[in-house]
């Protein structure tokens, strides 16, 4: 966790402070859970407010101070799917195409290799967020065994661009 | 941490930084008594040009 459990005590009482602190300690892992899913940057930018509207919103429901990193990251991954059902939904292939062609997704502008998305969002929640490998199976809904091998994949790519 | 991986890190940190939008009303209230947790703002008058 991110905050010390007083802080996340006081965030869940409502406290103005403590929602500072957290969103200073909790400002850029949400946006990564959520490039992971949508792929514009208008996209991603309205589902990470909506995500901190829903978080303070409904702070006080938070079973405990412990569980308010998982539910941060549970929040803005519910969030960005709920978000890329609704295109997939109400988009029509001719926009779907030439929205691919214009501008990088937000996930290749944080991650500008040759990796694929699950290598890409593994290698940032693992090395770039030191998240666990328990974690990682829940943000994305694979096994920790699939999630280990895509590491893997990822880590060689990654070492060999950044050892030049 | 070997060389490759915080190279890794500091780019994508970097990256993140930079694209990671901004809630205003978050932002706002980080503000206390002119200082953004520990970071002095900067006062009006910094914000006039020096040719005025």
């Amino acid at each position: 966790m991110n905050v010390s459990i007083r802080t996340a005590t006081n965030f869940i009482r409502g406290d103005d402070v403590a929602a500072a602190e957290v969103y200073q300690a909790y400002r850029k892992l949400p946006y990564f859970i959520i490039v992971a899913y949508v792929k514009t940057k208008e996209d991603a930018e309205d589902v990470y407010q909506e995500t901190f509207t829903r978080v303070l919103t409904n702070r006080s429901t938070i079973a405990s101070p412990s569980a308010l990193h998982s539910y941060l990251c549970q929040t803005a991954r519910n969030c960005a799917i709920d978000c890329a059902k609704n295109k997939e939904e109400n988009l029509n292939p001719e926009v779907e195409e030439s929205l691919g062609e214009n501008e990088p997704t937000p996930l290749e502008s944080l991650l500008p290799l040759n990796l694929s998305v699950e290598e890409k969002t593994i290698a940032g929640y693992r090395i770039g967020f030191g998240l666990s490998w328990k974690e990682i199976s829940e943000l994305i809904s694979i096994p920790m065994s699939t999630a280990k091998l895509h590491y893997h994949e990822a880590k060689k790519k990654i070492k060999e661009t950044y050892s030049k | 941490m070997s060389n490759w991986k915080k190279k890794f890190v500091n780019d994508f940190d970097a990256r993140l930084e930079k694209e990671t939008p901004h809630v205003e009303t978050l932002e706002k209230a980080t503000t206390k008594n002119g200082c953004l947790y520990g970071r002095k703002l900067p006062s009006p008058l910094a914000l006039v040009p020096l040719s005025l």
